[in-house]
């Protein structure tokens, strides 16, 4: 199967030649520069919360994305929202960033779940995946792990859960549209949208809120399957993967999704990803780092060299900041020191990051991709563990 | 004396050759009781042929009436066929004439004023979209190489609608200038024409009545011409022969 055309955070895997695209910047960033970029991101992201505690907007805010379900877009507002208040949660805490994860948690609780957007348009997927990821990771904090945060918590993740449990396609995976003949239940999943959310099954049944195991061993098998000889992952589960050619399963169109399949794969425990594919995986990735430079900022999706979209690029850098921190530590900074500058060279002078479009959402979850990658090199991360109120925002 | 062909093709005129023959025969067994008399049996024979010769004659001629009749018959079935052929296309001209004056041109020209609009339209979102993508990339300070290649695309896209709303409006006032004009002539010019042939059937069928009815007409009189020319003869030879019978009993 082809790839898809844009999921907003469609945060796939893929790359070209050259750039994003003139800067020269050096070889490596420091720490302190990565964290002078951190704190521009997530001063952004605290300035740009709304009143009510979300980000973005749940509309089409541009022309470059009509054709969508209408519903969709909300669907991706809940994601990016999700995903700001991970970057929020990694943040060394301030105030200002404590009252703005608690509010854009309160807006999680509360705001409704996304829905099916059309026959074949079921984006609100994202929603599922990176709602119940943050409420897992938000779970593991122990600042959440005090008063009702917990009960809190345990509820805002079951419209979450529910989305995935309707949407697992047979094979094990997850993905954003279906195909003729439509059903409820769809038929057609992606690798990295699959492996995102494998270690959050697996947080989720150590917290007692996955209740159903099979989930996350169907959805391990199907990202396992999707792994090809080449080093690569395909980019959906097919008998025969396409891999002649400008293919996106080449690991040239897979660099992304190489990092987000061997992160999840390896937190879930599967044997055959070991520390040296991962650095293998990595080395893919700096070496043919232009494929996704060249298609930074191209509104096309898949129009690149290798069929690499613009929206992989800081879904893949932050995965791969998460596979540097399986590496042992003495590994570590020199990989997120090669890291950075990719990270660094793309962010805007307000603080913002996007790499496809510029719609509020896709901001949103840029910017909070490139400080959760920022945030996971440096060390250590300040955060407080004193419990605060809810419904008490300090900013 | 009939072929045998002709024999085979109309029995008829067989049997009635027949009759004449016998008739012949029962005439000249006299004469040949009279062998004396001479010029009279030359006469008979003469008289006889002359009879075989009218109802030859007269049988063709009914021949040829009948077959007068059914060709008639045949010429006026086509010349009504033609006519119903002709009413159907001066109603199917009025019927699309009446179409096309109702219906069919504000259709067509609407279509052209629609295709002015869509082209309207096509350049206000492509104008739409270029202005987002130069915003967008306004905000974005990194990707060069692909803001010129993704610019250059939009201003294209611009451009190539821009161009297509110019043809759109120039196919519009062609059609309202030229091409709806020469339809409308072209649709009153197909429903006079249909009338007209509907004209020329009905004024055919009615020569076919009258040309039929004076083909009847005429082999009907050759018929009775013929039949009275040969009862005359019949009557005469018949004359003859009692004379000729008076003759010779006076004679012995």
């Amino acid at each position: 199967m082809s790839p898809r055309p844009a999921s907003w955070l469609a945060l796939a895997a893929l790359a070209g030649p050259l750039s994003a695209q003139h800067l020269e910047v050096p070889a490596t960033l420091g720490p302190e520069e990565a964290r002078t970029a951190l704190e521009r991101s997530l001063e952004w992201l605290v300035e740009n919360q709304n009143a009510d505690g979300s980000w973005a907007v749940g509309v089409l805010d541009g022309l470059l994305e009509l054709g969508f379900s209408i519903e969709s877009f909300y669907a991706w507002q809940v994601a990016s929202n999700a995903l700001a208040c991970l970057a929020l949660r990694e943040a060394p805490e301030t105030p200002a960033r404590r009252a703005a994860l608690e509010q854009g948690i309160a807006w999680l609780e509360t705001t409704r779940p996304p829905k099916r957007g059309s026959d074949w348009d079921i984006d609100y997927v994202w929603g599922g995946l990176y709602g119940f990821t943050a409420l897992t990771e938000l779970a593991a904090d122990p600042r959440f792990q005090q008063g009702e945060w917990p009960a809190r918590l345990a509820r805002a993740a079951q419209p979450f859960l529910a989305i995935l449990a309707k949407n697992q396609i047979a094979e094990g995976g997850w993905g954003y549209y279906d195909d003729p003949v439509y059903s409820q239940r769809p038929k057609w999943a992606t690798s990295f949208s699959t492996a995102l959310v494998l270690p959050a099954l697996k947080a989720g049944e150590e917290l007692g809120w996955v209740t159903d195991p099979a989930m996350r061993s169907r959805a391990t098998r199907y990202v396992s399957r999707c792994a090809l000889p080449s080093g690569a992952f395909a980019y959906d589960l097919s008998i025969i993967p396409r891999v002649v050619g400008d293919s996106v399963n080449d690991v040239k169109g897979s660099l992304s999704r190489i990092q987000v399949c061997h992160w999840a794969l390896y937190s879930v425990g599967e044997p055959k990803i070991t520390l040296d594919r991962l650095r293998t995986g990595l080395e893919s990735f700096f070496e043919h780092h232009r494929f996704l430079d060249v298609a930074y900022m191209d509104p096309v999706p898949h129009e690149a060299y290798y069929q690499n979209s613009g929206y992989f690029y800081l879904f893949g850098h932050y995965y791969a900041a998460r596979v540097i921190e399986l590496l042992p530590e003495a590994e570590r900074e020199g990989w997120h020191a090669r890291l950075r500058p990719h990270l660094v060279k793309v962010m805007r002078a307000d603080g913002s990051s996007t790499d496809f479009l510029t719609s509020a959402y896709m901001k949103v979850a840029g910017t909070a991709l490139s400080a959760l990658a920022l945030g996971l090199g440096l060390e250590p991360r300040v955060q407080s563990v004193e419990p605060m109120a809810p419904g008490e925002p300090r900013r | 004396m009939p072929s045998l062909r002709t024999t085979f093709a109309l029995p008829h005129t067989f049997l009635a050759a027949l009759v004449l023959a016998a008739a012949s025969a029962c005439a000249s067994a006299p004469a040949g009781k009279s062998e004396g008399s001479g010029g009279g049996k030359e006469g008979d024979e003469k008289k006889q042929e002359e009879i075989e010769e009218l109802t030859r004659k007269l049988e063709l001629a009914r021949l040829e009436l009948d077959l007068a009749r059914l060709e008639a018959g045949q010429e006026l079935d086509q010349a009504e066929r033609d006519l119903q052929a002709a009413k159907l296309s001066a109603e199917q001209a009025r019927l699309e004439r009446e179409g096309y004056v109702q219906l069919g041109r504000a259709r067509e020209l609407d279509e052209a004023r629609l295709a002015v609009d869509q082209s309207k339209g096509r350049v206000e979102d492509a104008a739409a979209e270029l202005a987002e993508l130069e915003a967008m990339y306004a905000e974005e300070e990194f990707a060069t190489k692909t803001k010129e290649l993704v610019l250059n695309r939009g201003r294209r896209q611009l451009e190539l609608a821009r161009r297509a709303l110019d043809l759109a409006e120039r196919r519009l006032r062609e059609a309202e200038g030229f091409e709806l004009p020469k339809k409308d002539r072209e649709q009153e010019e197909g429903e006079l024409k249909a009338q007209k042939g509907l004209a020329e059937a009905e004024q055919g069928l009615e020569k076919q009545r009258l040309a039929q009815k004076i083909a009847v007409a005429k082999a009907e009189q050759e018929v009775d011409e013929l039949a009275r020319k040969l009862a005359k003869a019949k009557v005469e030879q018949e004359k003859d022969g009692k004379q000729a019978d008076k003759d010779a009993a006076g004679g012995s």
